[in-house]
């Protein structure tokens, strides 16, 4: 694949310090790194290694103190608050630990919701999310509300909305931490296939050795450095 | 904008029905109480108008120039001048907006009976065109308005008068007033008794016929004052205007003044506006109170929201979509505030139109303002753009409310999200 050789986000040397009374962390230390075009890359490490620190970053949720980001070809520093976002809407799916979803809207909705955003008619929205809850096996629960569905089921909602919206690359900070380990491995079947069949870029972190061997790459963070890149 | 945040929002209220009841019930009771307030307020001006305008001059009087700058000495309206005036209230566009017009003369003199005497204001008028527009004849409580019976002018006094003369229908009192430099006197009968409740005007108040006035003082068809009476009250300041307008080019000699009833009763008007900005102070307290209630209310609830704001602007929703999404639903929060408050202050104000409020309990029977009696039941009336101007009064303090919330709001940090 040509896309291989085409960089979804590269970082040059960034740092992020944390300041808490008088100490200073720094929570990312000097990272350089590039993810490329369809990678399942996994970011591992012991808890406090920067991992959410360096997905935030990434997703740029987070300015860096020292070091760049791009995102495709866009330095993403640079960015406003708001072109920031709109670059988020655009290329970055998020998928968190847990409370991914937006309560008052229902599961249907909360799939749509970024191609909302990004302005697409709803009866091509309705059918893009139709068929990725198929294949996703979320059918039959569209108008549930997010109280209404289970841990692993709110989380495939989430990669929906993710993925419906074609992003550059879905960032996911431990998606399976607080599911059991059945449900965690079918939501990593699911996140695999998409990875394959569509080819989205998934960069994701956890603590879980299963989880790490489905990785392409895996990444180890320890003291917000890269100790192992493989 | 392309997203369409109010089904959101609108779903966001209901999320905490009760703190949005709650949040909403400030504002309706705000908006009922500045209605109802505002009702009752406008409703006893009026009626203080009302009774100012009926008892004294009209809407409009046409009056010899200077005529309040000269104390001690009456001006009288020349017969050229008169019948300008009265052409001109028949004029095509001033006839079908005026409902009456009475000239009169006025004096001042000495009432005898046989038993006492005391000073007294006359007034001279001619009955029928007093009828339905001026409120003495409404208040006569005895005898008639000033009927002609034998050659004895007839005279209608007030209650207190006849009390303090010892006098009843059928007597005969003598006044003595001046004409030029001599003392006049005459003999009058009474005829009729009125008792308006203003004891001012009941002790020292005597209307004649205004020809009888007019050979009496011997000034044959001199008039102090031509009291117009309009339909509309509103239309004065226009009104005015134009006859003054169209006088000045009919008028022989320095043009009559025309004046409204607020230039002619400064005392009323001045009344009004202070109890109006009383009103106002009072109402914008009240409703300030609510508005920091709601603020408060509001930004709690924001910032309880921190997770979900921070979930919308990870997901790409623009930080200015964030700032409408809270505005959109404080305006729809205040809108259904607003909308029951307008129903209740509707009903009360309907109500108290309609059946008035007795404030008897709180005050005599009636009570004077500025010269001006009001009895102590009360209309409501609300002038025209009241309504408009409370709800975009509560509008504006909803959205008001709303916008450091909704700036917060959008600030939030992105990364909130993200941990634990
Ligand atoms: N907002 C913050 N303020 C202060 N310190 C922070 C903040 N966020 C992270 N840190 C610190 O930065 C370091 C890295 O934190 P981070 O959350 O990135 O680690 P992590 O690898 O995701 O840990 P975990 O596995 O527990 O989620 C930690 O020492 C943490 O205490
Ligand atoms: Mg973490």
């Amino acid at each position: 694949m040509t896309s291989h050789s085409k960089p979804a986000v590269r970082t040059d040397s960034v740092r992020k310090i944390f300041k808490s009374g008088d100490q200073t962390v720094a929570a990312v230390d000097g990272v350089t790194l590039e993810i490329h075009r369809g990678e399942f890359a996994a970011i591992a490490g012991p808890s406090g290694s920067g991992k959410t620190t360096l997905l935030n970053l990434i997703g740029a949720l987070d300015e860096p103190d020292e070091g760049k980001v791009w995102i495709d070809d866009t330095e993403i520093t640079t960015l406003s608050r708001g072109q920031r976002a709109d670059l988020r809407k655009d290329k970055i799916g998020f998928i968190f630990q847990s409370y991914n979803l937006i309560e008052v809207l229902s599961a249907l909705e909360n799939a749509e919701f970024v191609l909302l955003l990004q302005g697409v008619p709803p009866s091509e929205r309705r059918r893009r999310v139709t068929e990725m809850f198929k294949k996703i096996g979320l059918e039959g629960l569209e108008n549930r509300r997010p109280h209404q569905l289970s841990g692993g089921q709110q989380q495939r909602v989430a990669i929906a909305r993710a993925i419906v919206a074609s992003p550059s690359l879905v960032l996911a900070d431990e998606p399976t931490a607080n599911l059991d380990s059945a449900t965690g491995a079918a939501l990593l079947d699911v996140m695999q296939e998409l990875n394959q069949e569509i080819g989205t870029t998934f960069v994701f972190s956890t603590h879980d050795p299963r989880v790490m061997d489905r990785a392409s790459r895996l990444i180890r963070l320890v003291d917000g450095k890269i100790e192992d890149d493989h | 904008m392309r997203f369409n945040v109010f089904r959101m929002s609108w779903r966001n209220l209901w999320r905490h029905p009760r703190r949005t009841f709650l949040t909403a019930l400030a504002f309706a009771i705000g908006v009922f109480l500045l209605i109802t307030s505002l009702g009752l307020g406008d409703g006893m001006h009026e009626k203080m108008i009302d009774t100012g305008i009926r008892m004294g001059s009209g809407h409009i009087v046409i009056e010899p120039e200077g005529a309040r700058d000269t104390i001690g000495e009456q001006l009288y309206l020349s017969k050229e001048n008169t019948s300008a005036a009265e052409q001109v209230l028949a004029s095509a566009g001033i006839r079908g907006e005026v409902r009456g017009s009475a000239p009169r003369l006025l004096a001042s003199g000495l009432l005898s009976s046989a038993a006492n005497s005391t000073g007294v204001q006359v007034i001279g008028a001619i009955p029928e065109r007093e009828a339905n527009i001026a409120l003495l004849p409404e208040k006569i409580t005895k005898g008639t308005f000033l009927e002609r019976e034998g050659r004895t002018p007839p005279a209608l006094i007030g209650s207190g008068l006849a009390e303090k003369l010892d006098v009843d229908i059928g007597s005969k009192v003598v006044l003595m007033t001046q004409a030029g430099s001599e003392i006049q006197s005459q003999l009058l009968r009474v005829r009729g008794i009125f008792s308006t409740g203003m004891e001012q005007v009941d002790q020292r108040l005597v209307s004649v016929r205004l020809e009888d006035l007019q050979a009496v003082v011997q000034r044959p068809g001199a008039i102090s004052h031509l009291a117009v009476f309009l339909n509309d009250s509103l239309r004065t300041p226009a009104l005015r205007a134009e006859i003054d307008r169209e006088l000045t080019t009919l008028a022989e000699g320095p043009a009559p003044s025309v004046l409204s009833w607020r230039q002619a009763m400064p005392e009323l008007d001045e009344f009004i506006i202070i109890d109006d900005a009383g009103n106002y102070l009072f109402n914008g307290v009240l409703l300030f109170m609510v508005t920091l209630g709601v603020l408060n209310t509001i930004l709690m609830a924001v910032l309880e929201r921190k997770r979900e704001f921070s979930l919308l602007l990870c997901l790409g929703m623009h930080p200015w979509q964030i700032t409408t999404m809270v505005i959109v639903e404080s305006m729809m929060l205040t809108a259904l505030g607003a909308g029951a408050g307008l129903a209740m202050g509707w009903g009360t104000h309907a109500y108290f139109a309609k059946y008035g409020l007795d404030l008897t309990s709180l005050m005599d029977q009636s009570f004077s303002v500025a010269g001006v009696s009001v009895d102590a039941m009360v209309y409501s009336y609300l002038y025209p753009g009241r309504i408009e101007w409370t709800l975009s009064f509560v509008a504006f303090l909803g959205f008001a409310a709303s916008l450091y919330p909704a700036l917060r709001a959008a600030r939030t940090d992105p990364t909130e999200a993200t941990r634990g």
